[in-house]
C-alpha cells in the first residue's frame, strides 16, 4: 500500500516535471500540422479554391466590412448560413470549421462585451445586488450582446474560410493588389518560411532535452535551460540570417524586391467579386432599413 | 585531362593565385589556394570537415573576397566581377547551391525561389516562367512547384534548391554536397544529373565525403588538407593517392 503510495507519488513529480517539455512539444507539433492542414485543404478542388486570391481578398474585405456595420439578428445567421454552404462547396470539413470558430469566440468576446451588457441604466431583466452598487442585463443591453458576437464570429468565420481556401503565399502576394509594399510582403513571407524551420529546431531541442532527463532538475535549473535554448536558437536565427542573405546575393540580389506575378482575374472572379458587393448591400440594408 | 590544360589561364572561368582567407579578419580559412579552372571541367573537392571546401565554394561564387592574393573569374578581378553591373553578368554566369537547402529556400513556395534568380535578372515574367518550368522539369519536381517549403522532404528540399540556381541557366554550377543526408535512390538520382550538367558542357564543382560518387561526376580532384591549402590536385585515382585519402 505505501509502495504503490510512494510510486503514485513518483510518478506525479515526474507528470509534474515534464508536464512542461510535453506540452512545450505538442504545442510546437500542434503549430506544424496545423500549418500544413491549412496548406493541404487551399489545394483542394473547391468552388473558393478555384478563385483567385486577389478576387478572394477583396471579397473578404467587403463582406467583413458589411458584417461589421450590420446590426440585424436576421442578416447576420443568413451571412452565416452563406459561409456554411461556401465551406460545403469548398470542401473544408464542417466540424472543423464550426469548432474553430466558435469555441473560442463566445468566450473571448463574451469577455469583451460582458461589461456592457451587466452595466446598464433603465429597466433590467433582473437585478443582482453588490451592496450598493447595483447590475443587470436589459433586454436592449442583452440584444446588442448577441449581435456583437454573432458579428465576430461571422467574421472569424470569413478569415478561416479565406486562410483554409488560399494558401499564405497567394495571401501575401494578393497584398500587392491593396498596395502593400513589395519589401512588407517579402518580410512577411520570408517570417512565415522561417518560422517552420525554428519551430522544429526548438522541438528538436526539447525532445534532446527531453530524452536526457532522468532526475528531477529544479526550477532554478528549468529557467536556466529555457534561457539558453532562446539564446542558442536567436544565435542560429542571427547566423542563418546572415546566410539566407548571401543565398540571395549569390542570385543577384542588389536589395530591389521583385516578384512573379501570375495571377489572371477571370470572368468567373469578376462574378463572385460583384456576388460578394451585392451581399454585402444587401445584408447592410437588411440591417439599416427592413429587421 | 592534361597538366597544360589545368593550368593554362587562357579559357580559365577561376584563376587563384597565393590565395589566403580569414574569417572576421582573424581565423584562417584558406591558406596559400593556387588553382586554375578551365571551362566546362568536372572538378570534386575532397577534404575533412573544417578543411575549407564550403568556404572555397563561397569564395569562387563571390559571397567572400579574398584576404590576400589575387582571384580573377572569368577573366576580371573578383572585387570588379562582383559589384555594379558586372554583379549581374557574374550571378548569371556561376551558381552555388548551398549545403542546407533551407538557407536557398526562403520564398514562401517553390515556385517563387526557383523564379527568384531570373526575376533579379530582370527578365520578362514569360521568360521568368519558361525558365522555372525548365529548372523543375529538370529536377522533376514540377507537381511541387506550388508547395511551401516546409513540406517537403529533405531530398525535394535538395532538388528545388538546385532548380532555384538551374533557372539562372548559369555556365558555372557549384554545389556544396548535394548528396549528403540523402537516402541512396535520391542520390543516385542526383548524381546522374550532376553527370548529366557536366556532359552538357557546364563548368561543375562539387565537394563531397562520398568517394563512390566521385567517379562519375568528375574528371579531376583537388584535396583539401587541414592546413587549409590544396594537397593535391589531379585525376581521381592520383589525387586521392598522393593525398592518403
Amino acid at each position: 500500500m505505501n509502495t504503490t503510495s510512494s510510486q503514485g507519488s513518483v510518478k506525479k513529480t515526474y507528470r509534474r516535471q515534464f508536464g512542461w517539455i510535453e506540452k512545450t512539444i505538442a504545442g510546437i507539433a500542434a503549430a506544424i500540422e496545423q500549418a500544413v492542414f491549412t496548406e493541404e485543404h487551399s489545394r483542394q478542388p473547391g468552388l473558393l479554391q478555384a478563385l483567385d486570391p486577389r478576387a478572394k481578398l477583396a471579397m473578404f474585405l467587403v463582406v467583413v466590412l458589411a458584417a461589421s456595420l450590420s446590426n440585424s439578428l436576421v442578416a447576420l445567421p443568413c451571412l452565416y448560413l452563406v459561409l456554411l454552404l461556401l465551406a460545403r462547396l469548398s470542401k473544408v470539413p464542417f466540424d472543423f470549421f464550426i469548432r474553430r470558430v466558435w469555441i473560442g469566440i463566445p468566450f473571448f468576446a463574451g469577455i469583451v462585451i460582458l461589461p456592457s451588457v451587466f452595466v446598464t441604466s433603465g429597466p433590467r431583466l433582473f437585478d443582482i445586488a453588490l451592496g450598493a452598487l447595483h447590475f443587470g442585463p436589459s433586454s436592449a443591453s442583452l440584444l446588442s450582446g448577441t449581435i456583437f458576437i454573432a458579428r465576430v464570429g461571422v467574421s472569424v468565420s470569413l478569415a478561416v474560410l479565406l486562410i483554409l481556401t488560399t494558401p499564405w503565399s497567394d495571401i501575401l502576394k494578393s497584398l500587392r493588389a491593396f498596395h502593400v509594399p513589395q519589401i512588407f510582403v517579402l518580410l512577411l513571407s520570408m517570417t512565415y518560411r522561417y518560422i517552420f524551420l525554428f519551430l522544429h529546431s526548438a522541438n528538436g531541442m526539447f525532445e534532446a532535452r527531453k530524452s536526457r532527463t532522468v532526475g528531477r532538475s529544479s526550477g532554478q535549473e528549468q529557467r536556466g535551460w529555457v534561457s539558453g535554448s532562446m539564446s542558442h536558437l536567436m544565435n542560429r536565427s542571427f547566423k542563418m540570417s546572415n546566410d539566407v542573405y548571401a543565398a540571395m546575393a549569390a542570385r543577384g540580389f542588389q536589395g530591389e524586391v521583385r516578384s512573379y506575378n501570375a495571377y489572371r482575374m477571370t470572368a468567373q472572379d469578376w462574378l463572385a467579386l460583384v456576388l460578394a458587393c451585392l451581399l454585402a448591400v444587401l445584408i447592410f440594408c437588411i440591417g439599416r432599413y427592413v429587421l | 585531362m592534361s597538366s597544360e590544360a589545368i593550368t593554362s589561364t587562357d579559357n580559365a572561368v577561376f584563376a587563384l593565385q597565393n590565395v589566403r582567407y580569414l574569417y572576421n579578419d582573424r581565423q584562417l580559412a584558406l591558406d596559400g589556394i593556387d588553382l586554375t579552372i578551365q571551362r566546362g571541367e568536372q572538378v570534386v573537392l575532397l577534404g575533412a570537415n573544417g578543411s575549407g571546401k564550403s568556404t572555397l565554394l563561397k569564395l569562387l561564387d563571390g559571397i567572400y573576397t579574398p584576404s590576400a592574393g589575387t582571384m580573377h573569374v572569368l577573366g576580371q578581378d573578383i572585387k570588379t566581377a562582383t559589384t555594379g553591373e558586372e554583379a549581374f553578368r557574374f550571378h548569371q554566369e556561376i551558381g552555388l547551391v548551398f549545403q542546407d537547402p533551407d538557407i536557398q529556400l526562403f520564398s514562401a513556395t517553390v515556385f517563387d525561389d526557383v523564379a527568384f534568380g531570373p526575376l533579379q535578372m530582370g527578365l520578362s515574367q514569360r521568360e521568368v516562367k519558361e525558365r522555372c518550368d525548365e529548372a523543375l522539369e529538370l529536377m522533376e519536381i514540377t507537381h511541387l512547384a506550388r508547395r511551401a517549403p516546409f513540406e517537403l522532404s529533405g531530398g525535394e528540399k535538395k532538388r528545388a534548391a538546385i532548380a532555384s540556381v538551374l533557372s539562372l541557366k548559369p555556365e558555372v554550377i557549384l554545389l556544396d554536397e548535394p548528396t549528403a543526408a540523402l537516402d541512396p535512390r535520391t542520390k543516385w538520382v542526383l548524381v546522374n544529373l550532376i553527370r548529366k550538367l557536366g556532359e552538357a558542357g557546364k563548368t561543375v564543382i562539387t565537394t563531397t565525403h562520398e568517394l563512390e560518387i566521385v567517379p562519375v561526376i568528375a574528371r579531376r580532384i583537388l584535396v583539401m588538407g587541414e592546413n587549409r591549402s590544396i594537397l593535391a590536385d589531379g585525376t581521381p585515382n592520383r589525387s586521392c593517392t598522393t593525398a592518403n585519402y
